[in-house]
């Protein structure tokens, strides 16, 4: 069978979670291919984790309103991202494609594809792997329950070059389908982490763009397209079908606006945290 | 090690009949698969639950995962302390970890349960 690629793509938050959300469902469920997604923000976006806190306790959500920054819950754990100036990849996966590996293993299949795609633009990135550090320093990584920043925590499928991280990723299971999902840096606005985030401690140094690491701008669409290649590889591996351009189906689309509706595009399902969100009576969590 | 006084899913959930109910909760094995468990978000006591559908939502430091309901039903107690102190799930799975507990609609539903004997291989085919 081959694999479907959707076109990079700039959306909003909201837009771009539900139609996350409404793939890995399709993909879960064998109605559509194995599928990668490359896609930007547009307007520049606070993704924060499924479990996180409540955003006002993360953002300053006035800096945030006043900047045209939005704000959205993603259906993945982790940290909260500022989705900028970066590439995002999402890749959903029916169960027969990842069967018998284990979520590590799943990773790292995943992630050697990405990083085979950047080398084609001359970049060297490499898994942080176990007991990895962070920073040109060598500090140890940031447990994750110390910052609130995705990219200062270190995990040892992220992508690293000096032990910066430029590739952050997180993964949700659901019956019959895998998404992963992540950030590929293309350079870092670090006034504008300074002027959203509460708390700043421990994010200096710990990540960087592909501009600080190339020595040149990278635009989104190279970059998409070396993903894209990348992944190409781990599609067509042991005879598979390959990686082809198509679009999203009917199906997906409605799906991606009910999800938006009910969930991402509603400020308790973004803003509040989850205890917050039961007591409000909205969804308990994502049904499958 | 795999209590010989449980069945089993293939996703890794133990299931224990009491009598019209069940309780259920996550293997030794699924723990190590895991990872470090972080968060765990449980149903509504009352909330009604169809084989197969997610049960519960459960951040580790690797991924977030649904788990997925065993048989169907509706839920009659939650775990809260599991929910509150992930930790004790995974020190205790098969014991004061258990996640829910729920009366069950469809008791031929069970039958497709595996026994300890056939969960300990399909652990072992990995």
């Amino acid at each position: 069978m081959s694999w479907r690629l959707l076109d990079f793509a700039a959306l909003s938050g909201a837009e771009n979670m539900a139609l996350d959300e409404a793939v890995l469902q399709q993909v879960a469920a064998a109605d559509s291919p194995p599928t990668l997604r490359l896609y930007g923000w547009s307007p520049p976006c606070v993704s924060l984790g499924y479990f996180q806190g409540e955003a006002a306790e993360v953002l300053r959500l006035d800096e945030c309103a006043a900047r045209g920054v939005g704000v959205v819950r993603r259906p993945t754990g982790g940290g909260a991202i500022l989705h900028h100036r970066e590439v995002t990849y999402s890749l959903c996966l029916p169960e027969s494609e990842w069967a018998g590996l284990s979520t590590a293993e799943s990773y790292e299949r995943i992630c050697a594809a990405l990083s085979r795609g950047l080398a084609s633009l001359g970049l060297g990135l490499s898994p942080r792997g176990p007991g990895g550090t962070v920073g040109a320093g060598g500090e140890a990584c940031l447990p994750d329950r110390t910052t609130d920043i995705c990219f200062a925590r270190g995990s040892r499928h992220d992508l690293v070059s000096g032990g910066r991280k430029l590739v952050g990723s997180a993964q949700r299971r659901i019956k019959g389908g895998l998404l992963q999902h992540g950030s590929v840096l293309l350079s870092v606005d670090r006034e504008l982490h300074r002027a959203l985030f509460r708390r700043e401690a421990g994010w200096r140094g710990a990540f960087c763009g592909l501009d600080e690491l190339g020595g040149r701008e990278f635009g989104s669409d190279e970059v998409a397209g070396a993903l894209a290649g990348g992944v190409r590889e781990m599609a067509g591996a042991g005879g598979a079908g390959g990686l082809k351009r198509s679009g999203l189906t009917d199906s997906e689309v409605e799906a991606a606006a009910r999800f938006a509706a009910e969930r991402y595009a509603d400020p308790d399902w973004s803003i509040l945290s989850r205890r917050a969100r039961r007591r409000s009576g909205s969804h308990a969590h994502i049904r499958v | 090690m795999i209590p010989a006084d449980l069945l089993y899913t293939d996703q890794h959930t133990w299931v224990k009949r009491e009598g019209k109910k069940i309780r259920f909760g996550i293997t030794q094995n699924a723990v190590e698969e895991l990872g470090e468990i972080v968060y765990v978000e449980l149903p509504e006591v009352g909330a009604a639950l169809a084989k197969g559908d997610s049960f519960a939502v459960v951040e580790s430091t690797k991924a977030v995962y649904d788990l997925l309901a065993p048989a169907s039903g509706k839920v009659t107690a939650v775990n809260g302390a599991s929910a509150d102190d992930p930790d004790s799930i995974a020190a205790d799975p098969f014991g004061s970890g258990w996640m829910i507990e729920m009366s069950i609609s469809d008791p031929s539903e069970l039958d497709l349960l595996l026994s300890p004997a056939d969960y300990e291989q399909k652990v072992k085919e990995g």
